[in-house]
């Protein structure tokens, strides 16, 4: 038997060291990749985990090109690109987002069209006449695009492109070594557009049940105020609105639907529909009103029960019809005076089908501030309601107080809602939280 | 006598960040006289327990909710007294609040209940 030859020896030796660098490189990936899911983890947004992908991949795969593609949280009829850093900039500034149906490799596979794209050379860019013009300006001879799968085994939660500058087969340990990436990335991608979308739906409620700002009158002054509650949403049941029923004549609703959370958000938006609309219909009746509301929502939906105070002011007349089912009552504060509670007829909450509602009729003379809130302004868990009540009253008479102690009145509406506002983002209050301060002005100004 | 404990201390955000175990917020005990002795704190988190220990009874029944014992009641406790108020008197049956304190008292009439709900022996 001969003794290896020089040659083969060195053969041998090339094919242990390069043996002995691929495990190398696999250990590295692993830490690398638990690093990844480390980053991931962290972010809560689909551009923010896209980003540490998009980076991670550039890093661990050593590609020339990464880009990471997803639904649109805004609109699931275009994706959004995230680039890794060697990316062109002016290549990734002309794709921050397109159509989904743009015919390009990484749309096919996000749609579902194509199970993954697999290009090691030039000769099937072809096939995608916008992808190859790309290829050329980024300079790239070879791509693959693989989906990142969503758990409900549907379409990929998100796509990622990896391009090289030469043609370039994936051997199978790169292979492998995506796949776990790809795994150990995807639950990320998915909690992320998850919260994206849930953070949308609470968005898109809150901004569509409240009013959009009430429009200037000629006899009042209105402010208002709404304090989202700390819930991980950040919805919930309190509402406010304004109904106007003629150039004297407005009403003033301040509600709050029982619950704290989307439910009671989407409960609140039919509530304060259906009472706006009696008002219209019983051209500012505030007990008929509620009597209708009331008697709606115990046929309708016998779960949802709410409390509510109806306000008409009568411009003309210097007066106010009030009516309340189960609300606290309204705080008028007359700058000669002190705060006081006005005294209404409580009727039980809308959708208990009790029923009895009545209106009064109080004055409100001009300068004074007519203040109407939610208990997320008023309640302190240790307190009986009246103490509470009176807090707040001596807390507006001292902002009022310094007011007029400048000089000022005509800003006192706003001062008593920053006020509100103050008392609903404090230290222990959590619940949601709304208010309206009218204060009717003098005749002369 | 029957006795059924129900208990309630795990809010939302104790299901994300586990913690020790949650104190006793809310109990509810009851007998064969169809009394529900109601202690501790009633509000968003804890009323469903309440709902579900009136859930069994029959329409027709004369309930007594003894509240010697309640500490803290908001709205969300209130609407689970109305509807078993409801759904007990339109079935021939009753719902009675024995020994409520001045708070709870005066949440029913702040809420323009007080007409509607039967108190006996407040405190």
């Amino acid at each position: 038997m001969s003794p290896p030859s020089e040659a083969k020896l060195r053969e041998e030796n090339d094919a242990l060291r390069a043996l002995l660098r691929r495990e190398r490189r696999a250990r590295d990936y692993r830490s690398d990749v638990q690093t990844l899911l480390v980053e991931t983890a962290e972010k809560i947004d689909p551009f923010g985990v896209a980003g540490v992908i998009a980076r991670g991949f550039t890093d661990i795969v050593q590609a020339g090109w990464v880009v990471v593609a997803f639904l649109s949280a805004d609109d699931p009829n275009t994706m959004d690109f995230v680039f890794g850093p060697t990316m062109p900039a002016d290549v990734a500034r002309d794709w921050k987002n397109a159509p989904l149906s743009t015919d390009v490799p990484m749309a096919a596979v996000l749609r579902g069209d194509l199970a993954a794209a697999e290009l090691p050379d030039p000769s099937g860019f072809d096939r995608w006449p916008l992808f190859a013009a790309e290829a050329d300006r980024a300079d790239f001879a070879s791509f693959y695009c693989l989906p990142i799968p969503s758990s409900d085994g549907t379409l990929p939660t998100a796509v990622i492109g990896l391009a090289w500058p030469d043609a370039h087969e994936i051997d199978d340990a790169e292979r492998t070594l995506l796949a776990d990436i790809i795994s150990a990335s995807a639950p990320a991608f998915e909690r992320a557009r998850r919260g994206a979308a849930d953070r949308q739906v609470a968005e898109t409620l809150q901004n569509w049940l409240l009013p959009p700002a009430i429009s200037e009158h000629d006899h009042l002054d209105v402010a208002t105020l709404y304090v989202p509650g700390r819930d991980e949403l950040a919805v919930g049941g309190d509402w406010y609105d304004v109904v106007e029923l003629g150039d004297f004549s407005s009403a003033f609703v301040i509600g709050d639907v029982v619950g704290h959370n989307v439910r009671a958000a989407a409960e609140m938006g039919q509530v304060r529909h259906v009472l706006a609309s009696s008002l219209l219909s019983t051209s500012g009746d505030p007990a008929l009103s509620l009597q209708q509301t009331d008697d709606y929502f115990t046929r309708r939906s016998p779960d949802t029960m709410a409390t509510a105070l109806v306000m008409v002011v009568d411009a003309a007349a210097g007066s106010v019809t009030i009516a309340s089912a189960g609300h606290l009552p309204p705080i008028l504060t007359d700058p000669s005076t002190a705060s006081r509670l006005m005294r209404t007829e409580v009727g039980p909450p809308i959708g208990t089908g009790l029923g009895d509602y009545v209106s009064v009729v109080r004055e409100l003379p001009a300068g004074a501030l007519l203040v109407a809130y939610t208990d997320g302004v008023v309640e302190r868990r240790d307190e009986v309601i009246d103490d509470s009540l009176r807090d707040l009253c001596a807390d507006i008479d001292r902002e009022v107080g310094a007011q007029l102690g400048r000089g000022v009145t005509d800003f006192a509406s706003a001062a008593v809602v920053s006020l509100l506002e103050q008392r609903a983002r404090s230290e222990g209050a959590d619940d949601d939280a709304a208010a309206i301060v009218l204060r009717l002005r003098h005749p002369n100004g | 006598m029957i006795t059924r404990t129900l208990r309630h201390g795990a809010s939302a955000i104790a299901t994300l960040q586990p913690m020790a175990e949650a104190p006793e917020r809310l109990t509810v005990q009851t007998n064969d006289e169809l009394v529900f002795f109601v202690a501790g704190e009633l509000d968003a988190h804890t009323a469903p327990e309440l709902a579900g220990a009136l859930a069994g009874v029959s329409n027709d029944a004369d309930v007594v909710l003894d509240f010697t014992d309640l500490a803290f009641m908001d709205s969300s406790g209130l609407r689970v007294i109305i509807s078993a108020n409801g759904t007990l008197s339109e079935g021939g049956g009753s719902l009675v609040l024995r020994s409520p304190g001045r708070t709870v008292q005066r949440l029913l009439s702040v809420s323009g209940l007080e007409d509607h709900i039967s108190v006996v022996d407040p405190t």
